[in-house]
């Protein structure tokens, strides 16, 4: 069972296409009472921005549809753990993320089934991981 | 595939076998935005098999910049006018972004009913780096140049941009230190951030170190509140310490600790404070001899030392002088709404035959100078500075063979420094005997250092 803020960029219901561009974040703390707030984000903001909005609600974890190489990496290396190039409902990928299923066999992109299986890790590893990239920096 | 271009089978269809034959990605929706028909070129751009496209959301498969409410597909089923040419970006399944254009039209049936809709895109990234080779012959961010040594330089700054080494910039006063720092800014993961730079040599001390870390009230007198340093004004972004061999021992030894711990307290505090900058330091001394001098910590040189960028003077890029001349006049002419054309011949010869040791900025300058004499089309002779015209001697001579010295002399002389003053090796680089090399130094006069004589 996953815990922690997680951050679902999503365009209406579905996770948004391109994380990239995507204009509203729902973020779901699983400690908190209030269960998912939703954000507006600057569709034209880059990458520095949309952290800072990500990092001022504590999320740890970002679930997205495609995400660029270089704004994946530079999350990553800030501590935010990425579930890139999905698609789906965002309400049934949250209860899924939540109830610890893996997300890449059911709510894959199309032509992404096979990537990103680090995503996968369990959240010991992915803590792991996580450090080891900061320290890196 | 085959089966579809292999006129003998029985479901050839013509359509088809053209849309399979293209370089342009295409693919078909229907009114429930579901992929219905996908090519060959659109399984290639995109890397989805065509198998796994038909029948999903057409922006899970194509995952545009454009995808979501500047949808050109939606605007066109909405209006019923087609969107031709429109550019973004797709991000593939290795999540790179491949610049593309698309058109799209509207599907109808045989009544004139819309059914769907098709849209076409093609791939630009082969343009696009043509393209970006094309430019950074000439220009980055800004800067031109068509030297060589230039040229690495504009090599290496995106790759050392996308490091989170510090870089040190090493030039004589006006080479454009600022800009390469600025340069490696932009190119940088850094460059939604700001970029803070602060020149060393101008502060004090005691006012250069509040100046980088802040201070909080109460810290000395006349502190009656906080005050955020340029570290905290540089966060995300990178801080560019400009003349940083003038800086006193104490300020070296905190920078030294922020660099290796990247934390730092302001004044009067004891709370430390994370430093989220990259650092870029510029210096035009040479570190290694104020390290020999004692004045230049050497653990401190060896934390900023890690990518070192070595910008030429002028004077070893003479070429590039004609174009910043134009570049110069160009941005004059737009500040100060004049129309001046370019500068004469002569006056171009004069510049070149110039050693600039005032570098670009006093280029810049001359330019300036220049604008406020010139009242006619063309920057002549007589708008230069005298020191410009002192070392006119051979340069302007009307005299074709003194001007043919001149540009031997200064041939020679480049080659001589370019090889450290080896006159063999000069001579290979200049593809002339040596004795021949020796004759010409002798009948030019040429003085050479005495260490080489």
């Amino acid at each position: 069972m996953n815990t922690g803020t997680a951050g679902y960029a999503c365009c209406g219901i579905r996770i948004a296409p391109v994380f990239d561009v995507s204009d509203t974040l729902i973020v779901r703390d699983r400690s908190a009472a209030e269960s998912n707030k939703r954000l507006y984000i600057d569709p034209e903001s880059g990458i520095a921005q949309r952290y800072e909005l990500m990092k001022s609600h504590g999320i740890d974890t970002l679930i997205c549809g495609a995400v660029s190489r270089e704004y994946q990496d530079y999350l990553e290396l800030k501590g935010i753990w990425v579930i890139p190039f999905l698609a789906g409902d965002v309400f049934e990928i949250q209860r899924a993320y939540e109830q610890g299923q893996a997300l890449r066999t059911q709510f894959y992109m199309p032509g992404c089934r096979c990537l990103g299986k680090r995503n996968e890790l369990p959240m010991r590893r992915r803590k792991q991981y996580a450090g080891f990239r900061r320290n890196r920096t | 595939m085959d089966t579809i271009l292999d006129m003998k089978k029985p479901n050839y269809s013509p359509t088809r076998a053209i849309l399979e034959s293209i370089s342009d990605g295409v693919f078909t929706i229907d009114l429930s935005w579901k992929i219905t028909s996908f090519n060959r070129a659109a399984e290639e751009i995109t890397g989805v098999s065509r198998d796994e496209a038909v029948g999903s959301s057409c922006s899970d498969v194509f995952r545009s910049s454009m995808c979501g409410p500047s949808c050109a597909l939606m605007e066109t089923l909405e209006t019923g006018r087609p969107v031709i040419g429109k550019s973004g970006y797709i991000i593939n399944s290795r999540g790179e972004r491949i610049p593309i254009s698309i058109s799209t039209a509207v599907l109808r049936n045989e009544y004139g009913e819309i059914i769907g809709g098709a849209e076409t895109f093609r791939d630009l990234s082969e343009i696009w780096s043509l393209k970006q080779a094309l430019d950074k012959r000439t220009d980055l961010s800004g800067m031109t140049s068509k030297s060589p040594k230039m040229q690495s330089i504009f090599e290496i700054i995106p790759a050392a941009a996308q490091s989170h080494s510090t870089v040190l910039i090493c030039g004589e006063t006006g080479t454009g230190k600022e800009m390469i720092a600025r340069s490696v800014h932009e190119h940088s993961r850094r460059s939604d951030g700001p970029f803070v730079a602060l020149n060393c040599s101008a502060l004090p001390d005691t006012l250069l170190e509040s100046e980088l870390f802040g201070y909080t009230a109460g810290a000395f007198t006349g502190a009656d509140k906080d005050k955020p340093g340029r570290f905290a004004a540089a966060k995300g972004g990178t801080l560019f310490l400009d003349e940083i061999g003038d800086i006193s021992p104490a300020v070296q030894v905190k920078l030294l600790r922020v660099l290796q711990e990247r934390l730092y307290e302001p004044l009067g505090s004891t709370q430390p404070v994370e430093a989220d900058v990259r650092i870029v330091a510029a210096t035009n001394k040479d570190l290694k001899n104020l390290i020999s001098e004692g004045t230049f910590r050497e653990d401190l040189f060896y934390r900023i030392h890690v990518m070192r960028v070595d910008l030429p003077p002028l004077r070893e890029r003479k070429e590039d002088i004609p174009l910043l001349a134009e570049q110069f006049i160009e941005r004059f002419n737009a500040l100060q709404h004049r129309h001046i054309q370019r500068c004469s011949p002569e006056t171009i010869s004069m510049l070149m035959a110039y050693h600039w040791p005032g570098n670009i900025r006093e280029l810049e300058n001359m330019i300036e100078r220049a604008f406020i004499l010139c009242t006619g089309d063309e920057i002549e002779i007589g708008h230069l500075p005298d020191e410009i015209l002192a070392s006119r001697q051979v340069a302007v001579s009307s005299n074709i063979h003194s001007a043919h010295d001149l540009l031997d002399a200064q041939s020679i002389m480049g080659a001589l420094e370019r090889n450290n003053y080896n006159r063999l090796a000069a001579a290979k680089e200049l593809g002339i005997h040596k004795a021949t090399l020796f004759r010409k130094i002798n009948k030019l006069g040429l003085k050479l250092p005495k260490s080489h004589n």
